[in-house]
């Protein structure tokens, strides 16, 4: 089957799935947007943006769009879910009330699933929802938008600080069946707010699917959100996100991203800053081996004087496993006095192991401080000798060295469950099998 | 019998030989001061003996309690009771000082069949290790040796050795580079390692530091031998005459 035909199928199964997607309103919308997909098809590596992630083997793959899909057995995930947190939980790419936990919330805050939330006409999502993240150049986002059923609502009201962090969590056990989700979050943060939010993917080793995400975060002025996001997927899944974060005046977004999982996936970061004073600091990576890819693609577009980026990306790979950064930072000619700044790191544990790293800065205001740095390299063997002859064995001293290799991104994580969640994720990594077979 | 037994020890780096014909016995607590000009093998051979990687033994054995320590991985040879001090510490960003040191003494206990430390009881070891080298506080949460002055580094390497309690030391130029104070810190710590079951080897460039840690024996080394071994006499005779007098031109083996 080829890519064009695979498109036009996509393009008929939507015509059969539409009458049954939640949120009558949306409709215009999502046909909007299935226009938009078929039109540009999926990217591919002649657009410079994904030169280093081809998407050929996901655009050819068949995903069947009715399969009907037995209830998975939670008992493997349950380390996943973040203790003492309003968790909205999406199973097969449906809200599952069993699993979610929403308990009392400050007056002013909305926690709930997307399906529910697009029919609820006081929840007023029309300027939000697929508002916030613009289908035009992104063919996958229009997909998602097309197709979105599920995913997580929260908002915050002015001046509401939330304690707990909130979770989604998507899980998926689609048994021999490939099937493709396109969950959606949105966030909506008031002005002054706070929020921790985490983001947590994965499925049940072997089962091939597709979740192609998008979330979409507004950040009022002087508001802070924490946005951690772990990909954990099935070793056999393809994984596409695009996370796309509109700062407000002194707004703040902090956040740390790291990918375990997947045989492909990539992960967009776009910060666009719309109001003076605002700062966001971006992190994340991969951890990989087998042949698993893993793109991690930023923009932090400067459109507006004082604001400041930094992004610091850490990559360890082993075995044939490749990996990609491609750090964008667009200065524009009204964004005087821009700090940004940006630095990946890789580990390369075999010979067989690759990385893609690109700083993509585009400057057109003469005052800014935009620094980059990437280095590529092995364990250092002075190091590694250091820490043996002090009676630690080689595996071990070769875990303490890539642990504090990666550790840096996790200072992005808030102390305690949130940042444990995340260490967890890389301690699986090097302790367990994560990705083996991909 | 001897606490460790070198004999007839040839090593190589590179291919090119530096250690021609080492013989050494070492009893149980005995202090061995070896002296020597640049160059002449001292770091090789303490890196042979703690079993780093390129360091290739061509002829001898190394016998460390009986057993054939050539056979060992640097990490058993460390839990078999071996420990350098590096004559340049590495450091280690991102790696606490702490956290790395309760993984090697765990490390090191676990196979010496000694039960693991717990939080508690592992801060508690590396405070009153930690008084004796007046570490501070600071020193041990940082990561390893980074930021450290070259004095912490050395102070950082006797503290490591206090809490692994290793019974052959082998101290590699840990005077080096040491104003007199951070000297006096570093040896009265090491002294106070002294035990009549802890054995040393003591590498130096310089007779100072042998008014502080007194040897029980002193070899001189040039060009990959022991060219003369003594008391503690012949450290001072070295001082007074220079090497010159055993036949050794300083400045040729420096440029070696």
């Amino acid at each position: 089957m080829t890519q064009n035909d695979t498109t036009t199928r996509i393009v008929e199964s939507f015509e059969q799935a539409k009458g049954g997607l939640p949120g009558k309103w949306l409709a215009p919308a999502r046909a909007g947007a299935i226009d938009s997909f078929a039109a540009a098809g999926f990217p591919t590596p002649r657009s410079e943006a994904w030169k280093y992630t081809n998407l050929n083997r996901l655009a050819r793959a068949e995903f069947d769009p009715h399969a009907e899909l037995k209830q998975p057995d939670i008992a493997d995930w349950a380390h996943l879910f973040i203790h003492d947190c309003d968790r909205i939980v999406i199973v097969n790419g449906r809200f599952d009330v069993e699993l979610s936990t929403i308990g009392k919330l400050p007056a002013g805050v909305t926690v709930s699933p997307l399906s529910e939330a697009v029919d609820d006409i006081d929840q007023n999502l029309e300027k939000e929802l697929a508002c916030i993240a613009p289908n035009e150049g992104a063919p996958l986002v229009a997909l998602n938008t097309a197709f979105m059923r599920d995913g997580l609502v929260l908002r915050l009201a002015a001046g509401v600080i939330l304690d707990r962090p909130v979770q989604v969590v998507h899980l998926i056990d689609s048994g021999d069946v490939a099937i493709a989700v396109h969950p959606r979050t949105l966030v909506v943060a008031g002005d002054n707010s706070q929020a921790v939010i985490v983001e947590t993917f994965a499925g049940s080793a072997g089962s091939s699917y597709w979740t192609n995400a998008v979330t979409e975060i507004r950040v009022g002025r002087n508001a802070g959100v924490s946005h951690v996001k772990r990909q954990s997927e099935s070793n056999a899944a393809y994984h596409t996100a695009l996370t796309q974060v509109r700062l407000d005046r002194d707004a703040r977004y902090t956040s740390v991203a790291l990918a375990v999982g997947a045989s492909l996936s990539r992960n967009e970061v776009k910060v666009a800053f719309e109001g003076e004073g605002a700062e966001c600091s971006l992190a994340g990576g991969s951890l990989l081996r087998g042949r698993q890819h893993a793109d991690s693609t930023t923009e932090a577009d400067h459109r507006v004087p004082h604001t400041s980026s930094r992004q610091v990306f850490r990559n360890v790979l082993d075995d044939s496993a490749r990996a990609v950064f491609q750090g964008g930072v667009i200065v524009r000619q009204d964004a005087q006095k821009t700090d940004s700044g940006q630095s990946n790191r890789n580990l390369l544990l075999s010979p067989g192991a690759q990385v893609d790293t690109k700083p993509e800065l585009q400057i057109f205001a003469d005052d800014v401080k935009c620094a980059h740095g990437a280095t590529v390299g092995d364990l250092d063997r002075e190091e590694m000798f250091y820490l043996q002859s002090r009676g630690i064995p080689p595996n071990e001293a070769r875990a303490l060295l890539i642990e504090a290799f990666v550790g840096e991104i996790l200072e992005n994580a808030p102390k305690g469950p949130v940042s444990d969640h995340i260490a967890e994720a890389i301690a699986n990594w090097m302790f367990g099998d994560a990705g083996k077979d991909a | 019998m001897s606490f460790l037994s070198v004999k007839n020890l040839h090593a190589a780096v590179g291919g090119k030989e530096i250690l021609k014909g080492i013989d050494l016995e070492v009893g149980e607590g005995e202090i061995h001061a070896i002296m020597g000009p640049n160059g002449s093998g001292k770091s090789t051979l303490s890196y042979v003996l703690s079993g780093r990687e390129g360091y290739d033994v061509t002829q001898g054995e190394v016998l460390f309690n009986g057993e054939n320590v050539l056979d060992m991985a640097p990490h058993e040879r460390a839990a078999a009771g071996i420990y350098l001090a590096f004559q340049y510490p590495v450091e280690i960003p991102g790696v606490s000082n702490l956290s790395f040191l309760k993984t090697a003494v765990n490390a090191v206990r676990t196979a010496r069949g000694e039960p693991e430390l717990d939080a508690l009881n592992f801060l508690k070891f590396a405070r009153e290790k930690g008084k004796i080298l007046e570490m501070k506080d600071e020193l041990l949460k940082r990561p390893v040796n980074v930021g450290f002055s070259g004095g912490e580094k050395k102070r950082n390497e006797i503290f490591q050795m206090a809490m692994l309690e290793p019974t052959l030391a082998i101290l590699d130029e840990t005077d080096s580079g040491l104003d007199i104070d951070a000297l006096r810190i570093v040896s009265e710590g090491v002294n106070k390692l002294r035990s009549p079951h802890r054995s040393m080897i003591v590498i130096t460039h310089y007779q100072r530091l042998l008014d502080h840690i007194v040897p029980d024996f002193v070899h001189v080394l040039a060009d990959g031998k022991f060219v003369a071994s003594g008391g503690k006499e012949l450290a001072l005779e070295l001082e007074k005459d220079g090497y010159a007098k055993f036949g050794i031109d300083e400045s040729a083996s420096a440029a070696a």
